[in-house]
């Protein structure tokens, strides 16, 4: 037995309750990256084919609308480099669906332990989105490979791919923080989502190009904070001689609103979720 | 319960009221009541701002638990133990009042909750142990040392969805008694498992306690309350109703239970009609102590007021374990045979053979009209009846573990052939 001089009296902390950040901070990265390391693995590594599907899928969908638009309906022939920027941009979307739907699902899929356990609540929709993020980066190096075999030279400005894969998942994982919460709430959440980013999908100059549609659609599409990043991506990568994303938001200050919106939209977000953490075990 | 049995080892630290570990002042807990029904859009999506209709958990709840404690909540189902519980890990957010914890909390409150069943043991201790607060490195230190304790050892490479129910919980314990937490919080998680991990949960509650950490048991059941706890409250109807010795509690958790059984069947009790006024034990010591020794018949005495006629009247004893169930019900005596109309009062002198192993029962004494039908399904509908008088009691014995009858036995064991290389293996 102890004696009582080894025991050391710990002091007494207060119990608020859960938190969307917990109260350490090491103990909320080291949980983020297990647990996004595990679902990566569990998802890609372990399971048969299992990353073959993640990259496959992106591609089909690609091959499917290349056939469709280009030799169906003759469409893109004056884009230069059509087919590597359909494929580009397909494989870039991708992940705004994945990882909104899979933080739409986030919390309630992981029902038993928000209510049985404690711990920071921000780590589940943030770890799925980690996630996805980590599929992305892998099929960006495949996607760099393809732009290799289409025949594309690497240039200085081909940095900015991962620098739009950034921004593009950093607005995803905001919007799936509001989407988490929402969901437990509201489940009628899932279809209007899923209502919302097929607009998104059509909104975005991802089939097509900004110059390629009428000067008042592109006021409209340029209201979407998707589009900047891919009309950046457009100039950066396959066509450097596109208009670029100042011009194709016909000025700065048409270009601050997606911006503002986009930045908005990620604070909103987090605010909202640290707000109504606490709240949402007892929802579920 | 046995003499022995009551002396459980108390925490030299328990005496201390300076180390309070646990502190819990004033606290409220109600959830949204309004579920099912219509909520604007934006209400919805703003819970914390609701002001909807509220169904009240806890009130006013208020207890300070003190280093190298064990410390029970029991209650019946619904009372809010579970509740409080997760007020305490913080999994719930508390309305009113305020909760302070010293150390790091683990709760189990089920078993293996956040393991990946497509996962092998190792990675699932990894993700729970840095759940629960450990560095990844440490968590990975002590996996071998979780297994083993797990007695895993040879399912290591199976994943955690081959694992049967059982091992799954063995894991989610191991796991969680390893994590150095100076709080643990268990929640009934002691009536799972077979008796060998009974018997584990126990010992590891009795080295926190020698440890100097503190540990909160929710049971409904008040055996292992009895057995593990240095105090305990009880929860019924949203407050604390009883705090102190484990055996105070159990006998307030007798009576609640009692109570929550009666109500229910009360629509048939007619008091008005018909009382028992007095129960009491007619053996001397047993009278004033409510013990009784283990194979000592019981002998009640019981006084009877009859007040409106009733057809037939019997009385029946009954015997009740400490949740309330029966364990013999004796065999109705009329009180005035032939007579189909009866009013008065009467004296009645029970002797009843007692077979009860050591434990906590209660003896139950009531006057009813007969069945109408000779069906005895436990359904006493029909006649009028008085409501139930009843006393609680405990047998001390010797103590059999896990029994409820105390009856003889003889085994014999003979020896046909051993095998002498074993030096293990004993034969008497």
């Amino acid at each position: 037995m102890t004696t009582v001089a080894e025991v050391q009296p710990l002091e007494l902390r207060e119990i608020t309750g859960p938190t969307a950040l917990g109260d350490s901070r090491r103990r909320f990265w080291e949980l983020l990256w297990l647990s996004a390391v595990t679902d990566f693995r569990m998802r890609y590594v372990d399971a048969v084919l299992g990353y073959f599907w993640a990259l496959m899928r992106p591609l089909i969908t690609f091959g499917i609308i290349f056939l469709f638009l280009r030799r169906i309906l003759s469409f893109g022939g004056a884009i230069p480099n059509f087919a590597p920027m359909l494929m580009l941009n397909i494989m870039m979307f991708q992940a705004f669906p994945e990882i909104t739907n899979r933080g739409l699902r986030a919390l309630s899929s992981k029902e038993g332990l928000v209510r049985k356990m404690q711990f920071p609540r921000m780590v589940i929709p943030l770890s799925s989105s980690l996630t996805a993020a980590m599929t992305l980066g892998l099929n960006l190096v495949v996607g760099f490979l393809l732009l290799l075999a289409f025949q594309l030279t690497p240039t200085w400005s081909w940095l900015l791919l991962p620098v739009c894969a950034i921004v593009l998942v950093i607005l995803a994982t905001g919007l799936s923080l509001f989407l988490s919460v929402a969901f437990v709430r509201l489940p009628d959440m899932v279809q209007v989502w899923s209502v919302i980013s097929r607009v998104l999908f059509y909104a975005t100059p991802i089939l097509y190009t900004i110059d390629n549609i009428p000067p008042g659609v592109q006021k409209v599409v340029m209201l979407n904070p998707l589009s900047p990043i891919f009309v950046v991506l457009r100039k950066a990568i396959t066509d450097p001689s596109a208009p670029n994303v100042v011009q194709a938001a016909h000025g700065w200050g048409h270009l601050m609103i997606p911006i503002v919106f986009a930045v908005f939209i990620c604070v909103f977000s987090v605010r909202y979720f640290v707000r109504e953490a606490p709240a949402v075990a007892e929802a579920l | 319960m046995s003499p022995a049995a009551t002396e459980k080892p108390r925490s030299i630290l328990s005496s201390m009221p300076g180390t309070v570990t646990i502190e819990v002042r004033d606290v409220y807990k109600s959830f949204e009541a309004n579920q099912g029904t219509w909520v604007p859009f934006r209400e919805r999506l703003r819970q914390t701002r609701r002001k909807g209709p509220r169904l009240s958990v806890l009130e006013d709840i208020s207890f300070d638990v003190h280093q190298g404690e064990v410390f029970g909540v029991v209650g019946p189902n619904g009372a809010g133990k579970s509740t409080l519980l997760k007020l305490i890990a913080g999994i719930y957010p508390i309305n009113k009042g305020r909760i302070r914890v010293a150390g790091r909390v683990a709760p189990l409150i089920e078993l293996g909750v956040g393991f990946r069943p497509e996962l092998p043991a190792r990675e699932n201790i990894l993700i729970n142990g840095v759940m629960m607060g450990l560095s990844p490195a440490e968590a990975k230190r002590r996996t071998d040392e979780i297994i083993e304790f797990a007695e895993l050892e040879d399912f290591t490479g199976l994943r955690l969805k081959n694992y049967s129910s059982g091992m799954r919980g063995r894991l989610g314990f191991s796991v969680m008694t390893h994590v150095n937490a100076d709080v643990l919080l268990i929640d009934e998680i002691l009536a799972v498992g077979d008796k060998g991990f009974r018997d584990k949960c126990g010992d590891v509650i009795a080295n926190m306690r020698e440890q100097g950490r503190t540990v909160v048991l929710v049971s409904h059941e008040m055996g292992s309350i009895n057995r593990h706890c240095d105090r305990a409250i009880l929860l019924f109807e949203r407050k604390i109703q009883r705090m102190g010795e484990p055996e105070e509690v159990a006998n307030s958790y007798l009576a609640v239970n009692q109570r929550r059984r009666w109500t229910a069947e009360a629509r048939a009790d007619a008091a008005d009609v018909a009382e028992v006024t007095t129960l009491r034990f007619a053996n001397g010591e047993a009278a004033a102590e409510s013990r009784i020794a283990g194979r000592t018949p019981i002998d009640a005495e019981a006084e009877i007021e009859i007040r409106r006629p009733m057809r037939t009247p019997e009385v029946r004893f009954t015997i009740l374990d400490s949740g309330g169930r029966p364990l013999y019900v004796a065999p109705p005596r009329p009180l005035e045979p032939g007579l189909d109309r009866v009013q008065g009062r009467f004296r009645v002198a029970a002797r009843i053979e007692n077979r009860l192993a050591s434990g906590r029962y209660a003896l139950m004494c009531r006057v009813a009209e007969p069945e109408p039908e000779d069906e005895s399904d436990g359904d006493e509908r029909g006649g009028l009846r008085s409501p139930g008088r009843w006393l609680s009691f405990a047998v001390d014995g010797p103590d059999e573990t896990g029994s409820v009858v105390s009856v003889d036995s003889e085994i014999e064991v003979e020896p046909t052939g051993v095998e002498v290389d074993e030096p293990e293996l004993e034969v008497r």
